[in-house]
């Protein structure tokens, strides 16, 4: 397209390199390439072309079942939280988009510095390329947490408004809540629900809303498995439940599943095993909150669902756009 | 499978990259800040082989805590050392033997209720959680000491020197350990330390939100001048519920440096920790 694009924050109007389009509610191949270039660079895109590719995005994740049906090859990625540098790490030694088919399973957003930029590069890339980026809700993708853990301040901050985290948290109610690779891995962000035996029960819930507290949607975003413990038990704290061995070994014969695949939780390896490698963790935020230190992990499925991990660092300073300054010394009392 | 080696490879970088240390004197005092990566999920020698340098392992045995927070800086530590003669030390390790292991704590998180009604039935047939402790992590560790003598005091840190601006010629700040409890608010143990000329504070702060119903803050501050034998210790616990906050602006409760100040002294103790000055010299 020969045209020069304006990248002017206030343009609502029609865009002249789409003349066939409506007015700002068309998303063209062009703009959205435009986007991901933006994007990739960590820069801000209008608010304005915000909304039109929140609705976008939602017309696509809507056509997508509660559990997504995927084909190998695919590459399975565990929590972001924001890191954007990192992602464009994991990016380097996953391979790019459209190259290498991607699965995320949740939690793009909040606790980094760059939720924003991190969800809506997620957002174009799916919009893009539809079939090779696969979205999964984590339990961060709701309106409740991220007014506590980030996402809605930063929002606030970037825009000097609320109406972009009001666009995001329309769409995360269109991200569906698990998907399953080839019929023999099953994949959700947090675990496993006690009621639900089968993907069908999954198939049928009302996921477009809020994160509910009761029901198996709540509980396939939030619960962990219990080393030690074999069927159900309770999350000390009062919410949550936490899945043992033989509740995931009768998940797994009742669907015809060889592996439950999730993340939610941090691991200094990246990855951990689970129940004799029944059920696997993968965390894909290295150096998690900025000071952890821990390595993060993406797991590629081949055609044939071989498995290799690879392991990777956070960005190396240099790659990040602020300069490394240690924080000025600070009067605490 | 990946490569074993190139796995191994990244893992020993991150370490190193992870891995700071940091030391300054002041008088009688030297400060050391240790700071590394998190705890490892799981052991990186064979389960039927010992490893003595295992941190793992080491908290494994010494540790009874059911669960341990999802981020434990095993490597990290703060000291004061009292020339050669003693040191006030703090480490996540002897901070987490002092959690409650055989008790759950009485606060719930603030979705609970909720939770719990929508699965009635289904929570009665699951069987009550086999070993209760303190999810919370609330610990009432002020430092562990060796070589000093520890005896009350009703001497007083002076809090109107420490808010004046004197220029800082040393900081630096470490966490212990830290859990998100579930995403529903957190824990964390942060130790911190600025040295001015002629004296030095030290801040040990353990913080704990749980969303929308309770706020607790455990202070220990220790303050002490370059050439004195000795430093005050000042120990106290604040706490308040969500609902006796109204009048605070909700975003400053996610900030505790803002935070601890509304919040009551629920407790408090105050000690010198000294060493024969003579000695020092």
């Amino acid at each position: 397209m020969a045209l020069a694009c304006t990248d002017s924050a206030n343009s609502t109007f029609s865009r002249v390199d789409s003349p066939t389009s409506g007015p700002s509610d068309q998303l063209t191949t062009h703009d959205l390439d435009r986007h991901i270039e933006k994007l990739m660079r960590c820069e801000l895109i209008a608010e304005q072309d915000v909304k039109t590719l929140c609705a976008k995005a939602r017309e696509i994740l809507a056509e997508e079942g509660n559990v997504q049906v995927i084909d190998s090859p695919v590459t399975i990625c565990g929590d972001i939280h924001g890191q954007f540098y990192d992602l464009m790490e994991l990016f380097k030694v996953g391979g790019p988009v459209p190259n290498t088919n991607y699965l995320f399973l949740g939690d793009f957003v909040d606790r980094g510095f760059y939720s924003v930029e991190t969800f809506l590069l997620l957002l174009a890339l799916k919009a893009r390329y539809p079939d090779r980026m696969m979205l999964i809700r984590g339990n961060h993708e709701s309106r409740q947490i991220t007014q506590v853990y980030g996402f809605y301040d930063e929002c606030l901050r970037k825009y000097g408004n609320a109406s972009v985290w009001k666009h995001c948290t329309e769409v995360f109610d269109y991200l569906s809540l698990a998907a399953v690779i080839d019929g023999k891995v099953f994949c959700v962000h947090g675990g496993l629900s006690p009621s639900i035996s089968t993907m069908d029960q999954i198939r049928v819930i009302d996921r477009k809303q809020e994160v509910p507290h009761d029901g198996p949607m709540c509980d396939l975003l939030w619960s962990d498995p219990e080393e030690g413990n074999v069927g159900w038990g309770l999350s000390p704290r009062g919410a949550g439940y936490l899945f043992g061995a033989d509740a995931s070994k009768t998940f797994c014969e009742t669907n015809g599943v060889d592996l439950i695949c999730r993340a939610h939780q941090l691991v200094m390896e990246g990855y951990k095993w689970h129940f004799n490698e029944k059920v696997l963790t993968v965390w894909s935020a290295p150096n998690y909150c900025y000071r952890c230190g821990n390595v993060a992990a993406i797991l590629e499925l081949d055609e044939n669902l071989n498995k290799e991990f690879t392991i990777f660092e956070a960005a190396p300073q240099e790659n990040r756009g602020a300069p490394a300054k240690k924080p000025h010394a600070d009067y605490f009392l | 499978m990946s490569d074993r080696r190139s796995i191994d490879e990244v893992m020993v970088r991150a370490a190193k990259n992870a891995k700071r240390e940091e030391k300054f004197d002041l008088g009688f005092f030297k400060f050391i800040s240790l700071a590394g990566h998190i705890l490892e999920s799981s052991c990186k020698h064979s389960e039927d082989q010992e490893d003595p340098s295992c941190l793992k392992c080491k908290y494994d045995r010494e540790l009874k805590l059911e669960e341990r927070p999802e981020m434990v800086f095993a490597r990290n530590s703060l000291t004061i050392q009292f020339g050669r003669l003693g040191s006030i030390e703090f480490n996540a390790l002897d901070a987490l033997k002092m959690v409650c292991a055989d008790r759950l704590p009485d606060v719930k998180v603030g979705a609970s209720t909720v939770w719990q009604s929508a699965r009635q039935d289904r929570i009665q047939q699951i069987s009550e959680h086999q070993k209760p402790f303190d999810w919370t992590y609330t610990t009432h560790y002020k430092g562990t000491v060796t070589g000093c003598q520890v005896t009350p005091t009703t001497e007083r840190i002076d809090m109107e020197r420490l808010k004046r601006r004197d220029e800082i010629l040393f900081s630096s700040s470490i966490t212990l350990f830290e859990d998100e409890l579930a995403d529903h608010g957190i824990a964390q143990l942060l130790a911190r330390v600025r040295v001015m000329r002629g004296y030095f504070f030290v801040l040990l702060r353990f913080y704990m939100r749980v969303d929308n119903v309770l706020l607790r803050v455990c202070d220990t501050r220790i303050v002490g001048n370059e050439f004195d034998g000795h430093v005050i210790r000042e120990w106290q616990l604040r706490e308040a519920k969500y609902g006796n906050l109204g009048h605070v602006d909700p975003e400053e409760l996610l900030d505790v440096d803002r935070a601890w100040m509304h919040l009551p002294v629920v407790e408090e103790h105050f000690d010198r920790v000294s060493v024969d000055r003579e000695r020092l010299f």
